[in-house]
């Protein structure tokens, strides 16, 4: 296939019906278009669904739209939310979008820091995988924010807040991770084979004070304490991305590379790290639970059946 | 400035009139879910006699408010008196703040797209000789708003006299909702758990004032 070279890297010269119009894209417009219905139903709930307050019902008795909501108040449900569970399946997709992806990124970081030969083979398409998983999961964050009032988080900023101290950390890491794979994609030139060591060490950095500024936040949700309280929460979250990371990492590898020879020592390398790594938040998760709240551990430990 | 309340338990009969006046006063969203405050109840047996207590309660203002830590955008603050108020215009909805509250006490106002709250009716309690429309309409005497910092205010008079504590204090967020103790020991009893700890005015007083120097810098005049 022709290729256009571009800052160093080989692009496959295609035209714009080929780039817009192929198997791998209709499967994209597919599932963009069931996210554009989940975020039509979730801004009709969230800013036009029928909603009154005490005043209302006293100035304007006879308003239908005021009968609608004082009918939902009674029977239905109101809003997205209630104030028992506020966070929703988007905070949960959230966050299993961007641990698994920073630690897809984490993961081939610290493997090619070891020296893993085979991963260097496919560290750019890993990563490129653990980037896609960080965009999808801050277009879910996205969703689930009142972006109208986002200029606030600028204008009046609490930067010791986890939530805050978000937004620069993606401002960072994002360009972080890109130019990261843009060094794996021309790692023959001599700047770029310079720099890859320093980058790497950097980016393990980053992938540290992404977890930790996550623990920050999550620790302070005292309604879930089983789920936020564990000791040492930065490495749980670490260890827990690690193993779901692992699981899109063998996905990937069977999708790209099962007719490539580096297939076999790949999948086997994915194994054992995700034994090793499943062994370990098992672990942690008994030692967890037994610590954070005794009196639930006994209770489902020696409850009757 | 401190503004706190005392709630003398004991007296509540479950008529909620609190609620409905705060829904009234404040033009409260609709819904059963949508409540600044509440009366919660916990029914249960001593010995095969039933007895069911009643928990008037709502935020408690906490000095170490998490719910104002987490915010990303300073929407949750401490206004004049330590009364912690959330403003709808700059709140994301991140619900970061309700997953806060150890005390269940914030909700999204749909009317609004924010999250919503008691304020201590600050627009009427903080006027000479106001109160809280809970305060003003509940018919035995439940709760008392005043002020922890004028020793001769009503609070801190019945708080001088009487045994008191907190809702969920191992939370350490030091919290302004003074549970008053009743005075009948088998009803104090079956009212509060083995844990709980039981204060006087003159223990907690120095916690509290340490506290409020130490955080009032952030209280918006």
């Amino acid at each position: 296939m022709e290729k256009i070279t571009f800052a160093g890297l080989e692009i496959n010269k295609i035209s714009i019906f080929g780039l817009l119009f192929n198997k791998t894209m209709l499967l994209g417009y597919f599932f963009m278009a069931l996210a554009m219905v989940g975020i039509y139903e979730i801004f009709d709930v969230r800013y036009f669904s029928a909603a009154a307050n005490a005043h209302a019902s006293g100035l304007n008795p006879t308003d239908p739209a005021l009968k609608e909501a004082m009918r939902l108040a009674v029977f239905g449900d109101v809003g997205e939310v209630n104030r028992n569970i506020p966070w929703t399946l988007f905070i949960v997709n959230y966050m299993y979008m961007i641990y698994t992806g920073s630690g897809v990124i984490f993961i081939v970081a610290l493997a090619e820091l070891m020296g893993f030969h085979v991963i260097a083979k496919a560290a750019a398409g890993f990563m490129a995988v653990g980037l896609s998983m960080v965009f999808a999961g801050l277009f879910t964050i996205a969703t689930d924010l009142n972006m109208l009032n986002m200029l606030w988080m600028v204008l009046t900023p609490n930067i010791s807040a986890g939530m805050w101290l978000m937004l620069p950390l993606y401002c960072t890491y994002i360009p972080f991770v890109l130019f990261e794979i843009y060094l794996l994609l021309t790692n023959k030139r001599e700047w770029a084979k310079r720099l890859a060591l320093p980058i790497l060490v950097l980016s393990i950095g980053v992938d540290l004070v992404e977890y930790y500024i996550q623990a920050k936040l999550f620790s302070m949700n005292t309604a879930r304490h089983l789920w936020t309280e564990f000791p040492f929460l930065t490495f749980y979250f670490i260890i827990s991305a690690f193993v779901s990371s692992l699981g899109v990492m063998g996905i990937y590898s069977y999708l790209v590379h099962k007719n490539k020879e580096e297939y076999n020592e790949l999948m086997d390398l994915i194994r054992k790290a995700m034994l090793f790594f499943v062994s370990i938040l098992a672990l942690y998760e008994v030692f967890g639970y037994m610590t954070v709240d005794k009196d639930w551990s006994f209770f489902n430990s020696f409850r009757p059946i | 400035m401190n503004y706190a309340m005392a709630l003398d338990y004991q007296n509540c009969i479950n008529c909620k009139a609190c609620e409905v006046a705060c829904k009234e006063e404040n033009g409260v969203q609709l819904g059963a879910d949508k409540q600044r405050i509440w009366v919660g109840v916990v029914e249960g047996t001593i010995f095969g006699k039933p007895f069911a207590n009643l928990y008037p309660s709502q935020c408690n203002h906490c000095i170490d408010a998490p719910c104002v830590s987490v915010c990303p955008t300073n929407a949750s603050h401490f206004a004049e008196g330590g009364i912690v108020k959330v403003d709808p215009h700059k709140c994301i909805l991140c619900k970061g703040c309700m997953e806060a509250c150890p005390y269940d006490a914030r909700f999204v106002d749909d009317t609004m797209v924010a999250v919503d709250k008691c304020t201590f009716c600050d627009h009427r309690s903080l006027e000479a000789g106001g109160t809280t429309a809970c305060q003003a309409t509940c018919p035995t005497k439940v709760r008392l708003f005043g002020d922890l910092d004028d020793e001769n205010s009503d609070l801190v008079k019945l708080l001088k006299t009487k045994r008191f504590f907190f809702q969920k204090e191992y939370t350490n967020t030091l919290p302004k909702l003074f549970y008053i103790l009743p005075d009948d020991e088998a009803y104090a009893k079956q009212s509060v758990s083995h844990d709980t700890i039981i204060h006087t005015w003159e223990d907690i007083k120095p916690l509290y004032e340490e506290a409020k120097n130490r955080r009032s810098k952030e209280w918006k005049k």
